[in-house]
């Protein structure tokens, strides 16, 4: 089986988030990159799948900028055959629409069985590009699956329903499913993984994206936090813990 | 380029060309550093819990595996023989990381890869690094290396240990007891260092040789040292009683060990200058965090200007130590082959810096910084020990002049008479490096500090002749202008090509560092020379014969 994961490059997590002096991009200045984490999870799920059936070639596919190739050199590493570098200039943003136009293109070319996608970026938050890429691609898709197993000519996803509730879905091939934090921590990538990687081919290309549909008009910081305040000690605080979470914090 | 860049400072002579433009690791280096970096961070954050290994005075062997399994034993290995061969730059910011979460684990890694395997890798044969390497690489093996002795600390010449031949084979029996040997509780390779009597050298100097002692051969590992700090790593005494070394398993030639040890150890230190370096940089990011949200007389204290001054001083102080360690690690990367000098004054500044930021940081925590609450008191009890071992700062100190000096004293032979002379009334300042408008004020006293440096040593040559050896005092104020020149050069080569790269603007918080970095940097070496100039020395030395004289403080009136 093959298998497609779309992987992001975002700023690390633990970026200290600065807006750019044009007011609608970030200061990319001082931002550490890594792996978008439900990418990550999404890479996992489909390591998983070959690790179990080992004639099964998992692909990673990014667009980004040229520096990307760090993140795809990782995914390599951690296990991946593959990977597809649809190399932008890294200025231009690209909204879901566009992201998803050129993505498709790529993935038809490959016919996999079955494309992952992680369910959100971690930059955007927008969980739109999974979506999308399936109605592109005419694929059948689950959102946040927790769990996916693949076996004759299927996959199995299971995702989290309301009320603590689990939903299992059987899709047939192909079939697209986006993947959020299960059981399974991603792996390191081994000693042995990272030499390998070295080797393994990154299918480079420059894509000119159309133009953008969405454009951000302005970006801004959430307001700063006030400083905690302690009311009082002991039983004798809480009535005026309780007035003041009434009437000044109105969240009861 | 393969000259030192220090060595030619005590001639007044200051090598711009080497300095421009400040090293960097090309796309591909730079992008499996960065990977293997983010896996061993991901790998710490979620493993490696200091605290932890502090009290239980070890690091757990999950740990030790789980590292493992991430490379870190193979990280300088060729990949011939399955490791990651990274060169000097990348290995040495692997070391940065791993200081970054924990003190033990970075001496653990450098006990294997900077010391432990390192005559191997350099001297041993094909045969020797195909028998051993492979293993090494993957950490099935971990290595330590084996020189200091109860009696033989600094003056690691004086060494006892004895090979003597075996007269019933072809090997060595190895009889002896090594001292404060990193990971020697676990190792199972140790590189050993010995007096080979059987085999004497024909310049009369003791014949010491390296050896690969396997520990089945026969090596019994003592009890482990009760430690201040990096108490989590492993540190012991060994004893050698009547262990066989196969012929086969010493490293280059019979007799020319010490020179081997000093090699392995003279490359190293940059290694445990950047440890120091992840360390401050952590610590730095600790104070930021704890001084702008600890509150008094209502406002953060990191608002009023004697907590600012610990903050801008530290980061000054550890903008010049990075520059230096990098700048040294891709002068290496390069083709330099001796960077003894550069790496010597990269361990004083990292060990120095990092006493200096972890004090502060105590310092600005308060009675927080001292309980076991905060990470403080564990990060200074670990910190302490870089002043000592891999060459005490003492031991650096004097071998950074006399290394100058002896630069010196050939270039006067060369030079006939009149030349000292010349010296001591001031050669003319070198050309100004050429750096941007903002720095050119540092720049000019990069130059003149250089010709200061030379000046300062002819006159320390011609006063004291022969006897310099033993002026330690005026020894070190050299090293101290030495290292301060070196930093100066190393911040001035940085600052200037992220400059040049990023522009003015986005450069503007580098320039301010850099610029209060060479100003520091500038007062110490003055200090240092106006020391020679004052009597302080003078009064130092009689305060202390006061003192040996009466056991103790002086007889004063009280």
């Amino acid at each position: 089986m093959k298998i497609v994961v779309c992987v992001k490059r975002v700023p690390s997590t633990d970026s200290r988030i600065k807006i750019a002096a044009d007011g609608t991009s970030l200061d990319t200045s001082s931002i550490e990159w890594i792996l978008s984490p439900y990418d990550e999870f999404a890479l996992e799920t489909a390591l998983r799948i070959k690790d179990a059936a080992t004639d099964t070639e998992v692909v990673v596919l990014c667009l980004g900028p040229s520096d990307a190739t760090k993140e795809l050199r990782t995914c390599l590493a951690l296990g991946a055959d593959r990977a597809i570098h649809l190399e932008d200039d890294g200025a231009s943003r690209h909204d879901a629409q566009v992201t998803s136009g050129l993505l498709a293109e790529a993935i038809a070319a490959e016919a996999p069985e079955l494309v992952l996608c992680g369910k959100l970026a971690a930059d955007s938050d927008q969980g739109q590009v999974g979506l999308l890429l399936s109605y592109r691609l005419g694929f059948p898709c689950v959102t946040e699956a927790r769990e996916l197993t693949a076996a004759d000519g299927k996959v199995t996803a299971k995702r989290a329903a309301g009320g603590g509730t689990s939903e299992i879905w059987e899709l047939p091939l192909p079939a697209l499913v986006t993947i959020t934090k299960g059981e399974h921590e991603p792996r390191y990538a081994s000693l042995k993984g990272i030499m390998a990687a070295k080797k393994k081919p990154i299918d480079a290309s420059d894509v000119s994206a159309p133009a953008e549909t969405l454009r951000v008009t302005l970006m801004e910081l959430p307001a700063e936090r006030q400083a905690g305040r302690i009311v009082g000690e002991g039983a004798e605080a809480v009535g005026e813990l309780v007035r003041l979470l009434r009437e000044e914090a109105k969240v009861i | 380029m393969s000259d030192s860049f220090v060595k030619p400072l005590f001639l007044g002579d200051l090598r711009s060309d080497q300095l421009f433009p400040y090293p960097r690791l090309s796309g591909e280096d730079a992008e499996l550093l960065g990977m293997v970096r983010e896996q061993i961070s991901r790998f710490c954050e979620e493993n490696v819990d200091a605290g932890a290994i502090d009290q239980a005075h070890r690091v757990p062997a999950e740990v030790l595996d789980g590292l493992a399994a991430l490379g870190l034993f193979g990280l300088v290995v060729p990949e011939e023989y399955g490791g990651l061969d990274l060169n000097n730059t990348q290995y040495t910011k692997i070391g940065e990381e791993l200081a970054r979460h924990d003190g033990a684990v970075p001496i653990l890694s450098g006990g294997h890869s900077t010391i432990g395997i390192k005559a191997l890798l350099r001297f041993g044969t094909d045969e020797q690094k195909s028998r051993y390497l492979p293993r090494l690489a993957t950490g099935e093996l971990k290595a330590c290396f084996a020189l200091s002795e109860p009696g033989a600390g600094s003056d690691a010449q004086a060494l006892k240990a004895t090979a003597r031949r075996d007269p019933d084979g072809d090997g060595w029996i190895l009889d002896g007891e090594k001292l404060w040997i990193t990971n020697g509780g676990f190792a199972d390779l140790f590189t050993v260092f010995a007096r080979t009597p059987d085999a004497p050298r024909e310049d009369g100097r003791p014949s010491i040789t390296c050896f690969l002692v396997e520990k089945g051969m026969g090596v019994e590992p003592q009890k482990e040292e009760d430690k201040l700090g990096i108490r989590g790593s492993s540190t012991v005494p060994l004893l050698f009683e009547g262990v066989r070394v196969p012929d086969g398993n010493v490293v280059g030639e019979v007799g020319q060990g010490f020179g081997i040890a000093m090699a392995v150890l003279n490359a190293g230190r940059t290694g445990l200058a950047s440890n120091c370096l992840g360390a401050s940089r952590v610590l730095i990011e600790e104070m930021a965090r704890y001084t702008s949200e600890r509150q008094q007389f209502g406002r953060p204290i990191g608002s009023f200007e004697l907590i600012q001054e610990k903050l801008g001083r530290n980061a000054q102080l550890v903008y010049a130590l990075e520059s230096m360690v990098y700048l040294t690690t891709g002068m290496v990367d390069a083709g330099m082959a001796d960077s003894a000098l550069e790496a010597a004054l990269c361990k004083i500044m990292g060990t120095e810096t990092l006493w200096a930021v972890v004090n502060d940081a105590v310092q600005c925590a308060g009675g927080n910084g001292f309980t076991t609450d905060y990470p403080y008191e564990r990060m200074l009890r670990d910190a302490r020990v870089n002043m000592i071992f891999e060459g005490t700062n003492e031991i650096l100190r004097i071998m950074v002049a006399k290394a100058g000096l002896r630069v010196l004293g050939d270039a006067l032979k060369a030079g006939g008479d009149g030349d000292l002379e010349k010296r001591v009334r001031g050669l003319e300042a070198p050309d100004v490096p050429a750096v941007p408008g903002p720095l050119q004020v540092d720049a000019v006293a990069l130059a003149m500090g250089t010709t200061t440096l030379a000046q300062t040593a002819a006159t320390a040559l011609q006063t004291h002749g022969r006897d310099i050896g033993e002026r330690q005092l005026t020894l070190a104020a050299l090293s101290d202008q030495a290292l301060a020149l070196f930093g100066q050069a190393a911040v001035l080569s940085r600052a200037t090509s992220a400059f040049e790269e990023l522009g003015e603007e986005a450069a503007a918080a580098e320039i301010v560092l850099a610029q209060g970095a060479c100003r520091r940097l500038a007062r110490r070496a003055r200090d240092a020379q106006s020391s020679l100039r004052d009597n302080d020395h003078e009064l130092l030395l009689r305060a202390a014969a006061f003192v040996s004289d009466h056991e103790g403080m002086p007889e004063t009136r009280r």
